[in-house]
This record gives structure tokens, C-alpha cells and sequence, in this order.
């Protein structure tokens, strides 16, 4: 019962270090019915790198990926946080005005390409937000065969799907914020509140400054909720 | 009147003791912000809480605290507002809302911070007044005004320090330049009547803790209630650093960036085994010398990439190897290239804090399709974006409707 299909941006990092995060999405979105049609042609988000070297040329690229997302008749579907960050800056920018739009779908003719603002049904939704807004917590729920039970188990969101909140989407969602406590609630484990769930892994600077990225890190991982414990009194 | 519980950090340095929690009510209506619940907290209730406050409409920036966790103004959060915030976190809607002082700061009393080591003087590290070259013009000088304009995002900061308490970067590096000062560095380098942009963007860049220190966080962005978004500054420093004046930083981010952009020329998507290899030592298996600072790099983050294997997180040893990547099929990177091409001659930038949005098509917004709302579509939520985006303002050149303040920043120490 495929009721959820997809056009599927798998991201680099999943082809790379981390390729544990396409194959864990994988056999859970089998297991539930979403189908997915990989956009084997589309590229890199830039990561806010390419950003940083050039702000149209990054968003070329993603008008691309979204072009060949929009070919397929279907809404997109990634699995990386901060490829949710890197395209949405570049959406919003190719959404805020129809001159520029037209200028980057210049460089897409040729492929015969084109991002179509608005396109009736498309959006571009990480896996997470597929999952809690399109699948639905207590359909998953239903699913569940083997509780997660005694599991604590401590969110770490990625800095790209919470902030800036204007930019991905949180006047209509506001909760995007909470979705993983929720989904770790559904699957029957506790979710563990600490200061770093919402904080920076590090790595944007682990190549720059590699003292600053791993302080965060550790910040990141280590520290417990300040509002949880009493106040210390060293401030 | 609904009521409210404020649960405030308190720290009273003569006591000897240290900081605690205590929770006031306050039956207020839901539009007054949390800085007018405590000052009621203050008049009727506690004198001995201490709150630095002046204008009570966001223009003078003293009132920087955390509500709930977010670096803010206490004057712009209205109690409605922060009561959902605080119920929702906690579902639970009668959550007390959680007010502390600023973050990345030494308190000094209750709310108060004491702001000159972490933001006073990081924006007098910056040399944040103008110094033009050459003898002052006759009359006053005459700028394009579009580079005016584009100074104006920068110079609408009231200095509050929201963005430094919830800056991560700092947080783990107090010597990093900070988010403040850098968005006041660029409104000088963006200036065209600065005779020093090049010398202001080669200190920044040789600071280990300037431009490439930041982690690109977005915590500035959110933080901050004038719209400035100091990221969105620091990055473009960056490019004006990197491409404009061809700086190399002590950082190795430009290095980063032109090696990261170079890969996903040649090959669509990233290769991390490249990118770790060309961000310390670009050319390494190339004609050109890596320096000894790049084999470091390397030789550093090698510990990395072998406690990934050990633990079967990079399954094969050829993803190690850099070069070995998987391809976009078919002509996929020609298109790529195109991209890069067009992209490359234009390097427009367009800035929406200038120019606005677009209206959002109403079709699009209200179709009932479970996928139908649009991502990222919303409202940029600041002051002073231009309510502009009429079809036709969108087809003409952007017509900037620059409601300038006047600028807060020269005004002196407060
Ligand atoms: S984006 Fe950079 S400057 Fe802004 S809060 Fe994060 S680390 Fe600090
Ligand atoms: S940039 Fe924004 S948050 Fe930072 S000091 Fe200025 S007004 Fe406050
Ligand atoms: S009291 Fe002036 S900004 Fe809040």
C-alpha cells in the first residue's frame, strides 16, 4: 500500500561516511509502504559551503535538484538535516522573487529544467517530518512490533532543521523542534532531555578551528539541562 | 487578566550565595511583554530584583535575556507568546516561563549581565567607525544609494547581545569575535567610503578566532530581534574575504570552501575523502607543495578516519581513498558544469532583507493536499523587511523601500 511516494534526494554523506543513514531509512520506509524514486541525477546541496563561496551558484544547484524533483510529478524527500537547511535557504531565495527565478532557470534550460515556484503538491520534507506530518505518529504507532521498552534514548536534532525558523517552515509546523522526542516517545522509548540536543555538533569548523569544534562537541554530548539540575553557583 | 508564572534566575552576589530559581505570579494581559511581568514582579512583589531595562519597545537594547531558553528582548516577547512557548516544550500548558540572564556573559546581579569583555570589546576589536582615505571631499561625500542599502541590515543592531548568548561558537571559544561585532564589521566593509576593506578583511581572515570561527549555527539568526542576521554577514565577509580580495585565512576555510566547491564541479556530489584531503593540503597528489601546516591537518584528522573504520562506520576501506566516488550517471555533470558556468559569471546576490518576498500564490498555500504547504515558504519575521513583492516589484528591478534608521551604533557607550 504505497500511499506515500517520493521523489528521494539521498544527500553525499549517505554515499559516503555515513551510509548507515540511507540504509536504516531504507528498510523503515519499506517496512511502511513509502516508495521511493531516487533522483540519481541530482547534486550536492552545497552544505551552506558553496554558499559561502558563491550564493547563486548555490542556488543553481539546488533549483536544479528541485527541477528534477519536480519532473518526476512527485514532492521530495531527503534524509540529511542539513540538506533540508542548505535547500531551504536556496528555496527561499528562488521563491522571494520571479526575476532572479528566471535568471537561475536560464542556467536549467538546457536539461530542460525548470523549479516551478509553488508547484501544486511539491514540497522538499526531511525523512523525520515525512514521517511525523505525511506518515503520521499513530499509524506508526500501529506499526510498532517490539517496543523500544527500557531504551533512553537523548535527540540530537543537527543545527539545519531547527534554525532559522522562518526560513524551514516553523510558522506552519511549530513543533519541528520536538519531533524526535515524539517519535522516540511512539516507538516506546523515553527520550532523555539534555542541553546539547539543540546545540552544534562542531563540524562545520572541525577543519578551521579544530579546538572550537570539539569544545562544542563535547558541550554538545556532555552537558546536562540546565533546567533540570539546580542552579550551580559559579556563573 | 490570565496569570502567569515567571521563573526567574536569581543571583545575588552580596548574599554569598549562589544563583537559585524562584517562581513569581502575575496576572497580566497577554500582549504585555515578559519585561513589564517583571517589572510588576519588581514593583509589587520583590524590590531586590534587579532588571536593566530603558525604551520597553526594542530600539534601546538593554533588556537581552533568555526566556525559555532563547536569547531575546524581554520588551519584544509578549507573556501570550511565551506562555505557548513554555507549555509547549513542556506539554504541559501551565509550564512557569523560565527567564535567565544572558548566556556567554558574567552576570553581575539577577538579570544583569556584564556585557564589556564579551561584546564591548569584541566590537571595539573591530574598529567599528569609519576611515575613509585620502581628504574628506569638499561637501558630504555621494555613495550609490544601493550600497547604502546594503549596509543597512548591519546598522539596524541595537547592541543587545542576544545573538552573542546564544552564539555555540562562542560558547566554546570566548575569544571568537562574536556574531555583534562581525555583522558591525561588515557594515564598514560594505561601505564604499571606507578607504580600509581590504585591511579589515585580512585581519578578520588572519584571526584564528574571526571569519572561519564561526559554525554556522544559525542561533545569531534566530536571536536576533532587529533582523540583522549576523551569520548571513559573517558569510558574506567570507566571500568578499575569499573571492573578492583573494585572502587566504589562518583557518584553512577558504581553502575548505574552494576545494568543496571544486569537487561537486568534477563530480556532483562530495567526496569526503577528497574534500579531507584538499581542505588541509590542496594539490597534494598535484604539482603543488602542500605546506607543513596542511600535512598536519592531514596527519590530524587521520585519527578520524581510522577510529571510522575500526568501528565499521565507513564499511570499506576505498572510501577512504580519495578519487573513489561514486559518479552522476549520463551527461548529469555536463549539467553541473552549465550550472557552475552560469553561476560563476553572474554571482548575483540577492538579498531579501532588501528586496522582500514575493506575496505566496494563494493556490498553493490552501490546495488540501496532505503535501500541499510549502517549505520554507513563510514570512521572513523581521521589522523591517519590505512588505514589498507585488508581481510587479518582483519583475522590475527590486525597488528597495529603505525605511534607514538612524544608526544606534554612534551614539556612544550606554
Ligand atoms: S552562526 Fe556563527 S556567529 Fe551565529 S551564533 Fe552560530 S557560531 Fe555564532
Ligand atoms: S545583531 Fe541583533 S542580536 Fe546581535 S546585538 Fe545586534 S540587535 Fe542584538
Ligand atoms: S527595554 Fe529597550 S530594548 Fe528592551
Amino acid at each position: 500500500m504505497a500511499d506515500l511516494k517520493l521523489a528521494y534526494w539521498p544527500g553525499c554523506v549517505s554515499r559516503g561516511f555515513t551510509p548507515e543513514l540511507h540504509g536504516s531509512m531504507a528498510l523503515v520506509a519499506d517496512r511502511l509502504g513509502i516508495e521511493l524514486v531516487e533522483l540519481d541525477r541530482a547534486n550536492c546541496c552545497g552544505a551552506g559551503v558553496i554558499a559561502e563561496h558563491n550564493t547563486e551558484l548555490a542556488d543553481t544547484l539546488n533549483a536544479r535538484t528541485f527541477a528534477l524533483a519536480q519532473s518526476t510529478g512527485l514532492a521530495m524527500m531527503n534524509i540529511c538535516s542539513t540538506c533540508q537547511g542548505a535547500q531551504s535557504e536556496c528555496q527561499q531565495r528562488l521563491d522571494a522573487d520571479s526575476a532572479y527565478r528566471a535568471h537561475i532557470n536560464e542556467a536549467l534550460a538546457d536539461e530542460g529544467l525548470e523549479y516551478e515556484k509553488g508547484k501544486e503538491g511539491w514540497t522538499n520534507k526531511n525523512f523525520l517530518w515525512i514521517l511525523v506530518e505525511e506518515y503520521g505518529l499513530d499509524r506508526l504507532r500501529e506499526q510498532v512490533t517490539r517496543p523500544l521498552g527500557e531504551l533512553r534514548v537523548g535527540p540530537f536534532y543537527g543545527c539545519y532543521i531547527l534554525r532559522p525558523k522562518h526560513r524551514i517552515g516553523y510558522e506552519d509546523h511549530p513543533d519541528r523542534d520536538l519531533y524526535l522526542e515524539r517519535l522516540i516517545e511512539a516507538l516506546g522509548a523515553t527520550p532523555v532531555e539534555y542541553d546539547g540536543a539543540r546545540k552544534c555538533c562542531g563540524f562545520p569548523v572541525i577543519t578551521m578551528n579544530r579546538e572550537t569544534s570539539l569544545r562544542q562537541r563535547t558541550r554538545s554530548t556532555r552537558t546536562p539541562t540546565a533546567w533540570s539540575r539546580p542552579a550551580r553557583s559559579a556563573t | 487578566m490570565p496569570e502567569y508564572t515567571l521563573k526567574v534566575r536569581r543571583y545575588q552576589p552580596e548574599t554569598g550565595e549562589g544563583p537559585y530559581w524562584q517562581e513569581f505570579k502575575v496576572e497580566l494581559d497577554p500582549d504585555l511583554s515578559v519585561l513589564d511581568g517583571l517589572l510588576k514582579v519588581r514593583d509589587e512583589q520583590d524590590g531586590s530584583l534587579v532588571v536593566r531595562c530603558s525604551c520597553r519597545a526594542a530600539i534601546c537594547g538593554s533588556c537581552g535575556t533568555k526566556i525559555n531558553g532563547q536569547s531575546t528582548l524581554a520588551c519584544k516577547t509578549q507573556l501570550g507568546d511565551a506562555q505557548h512557548g513554555a507549555g509547549r516544550r513542556a506539554q504541559d500548558g501551565t509550564a512557569p516561563i523560565v527567564v535567565e540572564p544572558m548566556g556567554n556573559m558574567p552576570v553581575v546581579k539577577d538579570l544583569v549581565t556584564d556585557m564589556e569583555s564579551t561584546h564591548w570589546e569584541k566590537i571595539r576589536r573591530v574598529t567599528p567607525w569609519l576611515l575613509p582615505e585620502g581628504d574628506p571631499p569638499e561637501r558630504e561625500y555621494v555613495v550609490p544609494p544601493e550600497s547604502m542599502i546594503d549596509v543597512t541590515q548591519s546598522m539596524a543592531c541595537i547592541q543587545c547581545g542576544a545573538c552573542v548568548s546564544a552564539c555555540l561558537s562562542m560558547e566554546a571559544d570566548p575569544e571568537f569575535v562574536g556574531p555583534a561585532a562581525l555583522a558591525k564589521a561588515y557594515r564598514f566593509v560594505g561601505d564604499p567610503r571606507d578607504g580600509q576593506t581590504r585591511e579589515r578583511l585580512y585581519d578578520l581572515a588572519q584571526d584564528p578566532h574571526g571569519i572561519y570561527d564561526c559554525t554556522h549555527c544559525f542561533q545569531c539568526v534566530d536571536a536576533c530581534p532587529k533582523g540583522v542576521a549576523p551569520m548571513d554577514q559573517i558569510m558574506r565577509l567570507r566571500r568578499k574575504a575569499g573571492h573578492d580580495q583573494d585572502i587566504d585565512d589562518v583557518n584553512n576555510g577558504r581553502r575548505h570552501e574552494t576545494a568543496f566547491t571544486k569537487i561537486i564541479e568534477r563530480k556532483g556530489t562530495l567526496d569526503e575523502s577528497l574534500l579531507l584531503q584538499e581542505s588541509y593540503a590542496q594539490g597534494f597528489v598535484g604539482k603543488l607543495m602542500p605546506t607543513s601546516g596542511a600535512i598536519k591537518g592531514l596527519l590530524g584528522s587521520l585519527p578520524t578516519a581510522i577510529r571510522g573504520l575500526r568501528t565499521g562506520k565507513m564499511r570499506s576501506l576505498p572510501k577512504l581513498i580519495p578519487g573513489v566516488h561514486h559518479k552522476l550517471p549520463g551527461d548529469a555533470q555536463q549539467h553541473v558544469k552549465r550550472a557552475y558556468e552560469h553561476a560563476e559569471e553572474h554571482r548575483e546576490e540577492l538579498n531579501l532583507y532588501i528586496t522582500g518576498e514575493e506575496e505566496i500564490e494563494p493556490e498553493a498555500d490552501e490546495a488540501q493536499e496532505p503535501l500541499a504547504s510549502a517549505v520554507g515558504g513563510g514570512r521572513q519575521d523581521m521589522d523591517k523587511v519590505t512588505e514589498g513583492g507585488s508581481e510587479a516589484a518582483g519583475e522590475a528591478a527590486p525597488t528597495p523601500e529603505a525605511d534607514v534608521e538612524p544608526e544606534p551604533d554612534e551614539e556612544g557607550d550606554r
